[in-house]
């Protein structure tokens, strides 16, 4: 299939993100997780800097899966570097008790085994949490329990969460909110819907839902035209990728969407969040501005990924 | 509900205002002219109403309402109304035509010849180079003058177009997105203009269809509604907001039937007024 990306656009982007990445790698950063806390185990939260952390994970482990980019010298700087924090930090100290951070320690199992390190220890933590017979019981979203079945499947570790099939047919995916009251939610529990069900393009979703897709893609069609009106650089990328995921390639709407990512990729190579749109990040503020733009910009290397893995 | 029988739910919601608030609201007469005259296009149901509303709307002076409202309602008496008011309209289109240009420049200039000249039938179509980027600026400003340009150019959609893709679906995204922060107007005018560029928006119907109330008006308006009831200006009434809303809500959806294809200046223009 043809490129969505051109190769210069590709190449600015991929560029632009990298140096960027490298540049605020010092932002992702986790806690020194093995540093006694004041607070109960169970009640020790995800928060921002271990989701920049574990989505920074994420986007290396894609990349790492597209032979065309997995060696770029940036690339390769910011993998051994992610894999040199997780361990410093000690990621996984305490994580049977840490029931909130099981998703994000799933993702992070999944990433070091994708770089090659070893994670037998964390992934029998993981099956032991799981024969707890709780996490995989409680009650929550398709879209939850779709995005954690994915990286528990990759890890290896036994649970027992409905089928995909299950989880396709009891998800909004059936029945997608009306497009002008859908919430930004909304969107992004389509979006993950669809990259977890169809391992990021590489499965077909319509066998999962016993009937086409097209009415999906249509609907991520005019999700996205609307993010463009609003200028959502971060819903954009993400309604890009679902589309490329549904097997929709290089249509008009989708490369219109690709000059206004490559347009408003900003001079450092950060993709503008909603806080920077709307001018609302206090001057001289370089944590409010990383923590908007961080996810923006991991999208496009998401983006450049399934765009390359796809073809 | 099919858009005829919204139109002529509009149309009882708009008898029992002519019965009741007229009094008090001589200075929406030609709304509500626009209105009757907008419902009975679309259902014949209304049409007694229409010829009543324009028979009885006086005193009218076509120069107080925004342009749209003073042609449809310019028209209407024309066809409908009584020998003085007719005189009136006749006056108002004889004024226009002579400051109107001709071709028509604007959109507002279409209208304006659509009204006074008449739509001719054909089979004309129009190529339109719209850059796609003016949709994503953020800039209202900019998304008006896309429309006004569709506007004019697809005569009020009885030209086809000829447009590159994907502006039509862009155009839509900008609507939605219009209509979803409350800006109805801007919106449905969005909604239109897509349409003329053969972009059919069911959501957006479904948006407009939903904004209905009970009593056949449209919108969901109790916030900006309580905002007037609380003013001290005079101008500011709660018909002087329903009456356009309703108008361009009646307008869009038929606009965006394609069971029953309309074009507001073909349906309530039609011939040329004998200026």
């Amino acid at each position: 299939m043809p490129a969505l990306i051109d190769p210069p656009d590709q190449r600015m982007l991929l560029d632009g993100t990298l140096t960027w990445l490298r540049a605020n790698a010092s932002f992702f950063d986790p806690p020194q997780e093995d540093e006694l806390l004041d607070v109960a185990p169970e009640d020790i939260r995800p928060e921002r800097s271990r989701k920049a952390f574990g989505e920074l994970g994420l986007a290396l482990r894609l990349a790492k899966r597209c032979e065309s980019i997995a060696e770029h010298d940036d690339l390769r700087w910011l993998s051994r570097t992610w894999v040199e924090t997780a361990r410093r930090r000690r990621i996984f100290f305490d994580m049977r008790r840490r029931i909130h951070l099981v998703p994000l320690l799933t993702v992070a199992c999944a990433c070091l085994a994708a770089h090659g390190h070893p994670v037998e220890e964390a992934v029998a933590s993981l099956q032991n949490v799981l024969h707890r017979h709780f996490i995989d019981r409680s009650e929550s979203s398709a879209w939850n329990k779709v995005d954690l079945k994915y990286y528990l499947d990759l890890a290896g570790v036994r649970h027992e969460f409905p089928s995909d099939e299950m989880l396709a047919r009891t998800s909004t995916l059936t029945r997608l909110p009306a497009l002008p009251w859908a919430t930004n939610y909304d969107w992004y529990g389509l979006t993950h819907l669809v990259f977890h069900l169809t391992d990021f393009g590489r499965r077909d979703l319509a066998p999962l839902l016993g009937g086409p897709v097209d009415s999906i893609r249509e609907y991520a069609g005019i999700a996205l035209a609307i993010c463009l009106a609003r200028q959502d650089w971060d819903l954009t990328a993400e309604l890009l990728i679902t589309r490329l995921c549904l097997g929709v390639r290089g249509e008009p709407l989708d490369r219109e969407a690709v000059r206004a990512l490559v347009e408003n990729q900003h001079a450092e190579g950060f993709m503008p969040g909603r806080e920077w749109m709307a001018s609302a990040i206090p001057e001289g503020d370089a944590s409010a501005r990383f923590f908007d733009v961080y996810h923006p910009t991991l999208l496009v290397l998401f983006l450049i990924c399934s765009d390359l893995a796809l073809q | 509900m099919t858009t005829e029988r919204m139109a002529a739910r509009t149309a009882h919601w708009l008898r029992n205002l002519w019965t009741t608030d007229r009094p008090a609201a001589p200075d929406v007469l030609h709304e509500m002219v626009a209105l009757a005259a907008l419902c009975a296009a679309l259902t014949e149901e209304a049409e007694p109403l229409a010829a009543e509303v324009t028979r009885g709307a006086t005193p009218l002076d076509f120069t107080k309402p925004e342009l749209a409202t003073a042609l449809v309602s310019a028209v209407a008496v024309l066809r409908r109304g009584t020998t003085s008011t007719s005189s009136q309209a006749l006056d108002y289109l004889q004024l226009m035509d002579e400051i109107v240009p001709r071709p028509p420049i604007t959109s507002s200039d279409v209208l304006a010849r659509a009204a006074i000249d008449g739509v001719a039938d054909g089979d004309e179509e129009c190529r339109l180079h719209l850059d796609c980027a003016q949709l994503r600026t953020g800039n209202e400003n900019a998304l008006r003058a896309l429309l006004a340009e569709i506007e004019s150019k697809t005569r009020f959609g009885t030209r086809r177009a000829i447009v590159s893709e994907p502006f039509p679906q862009l155009l839509e995204g900008a609507a939605l997105h219009a209509l979803s922060r409350y800006d109805l107007s801007l919106g449905m005018r969005a909604l239109r203009a897509a349409a003329y560029l053969g972009r059919i928006s069911p959501a957006g119907a479904e948006f407009i269809r939903r904004a209905e109330r009970d009593d056949g008006s449209f919108g969901d308006l109790d916030a900006a509604l309580k905002k007037i009831e609380m003013s001290s200006a005079p101008e500011h009434t709660p018909l002087r907001l329903l009456l356009p809303i309703a108008f361009q809500s009646l307008w869009t959806l038929a606009e965006l039937d394609t069971a029953a294809p309309f074009g507001l200046v073909t349906v309530l223009f039609g011939a040329a007024v004998p200026c």
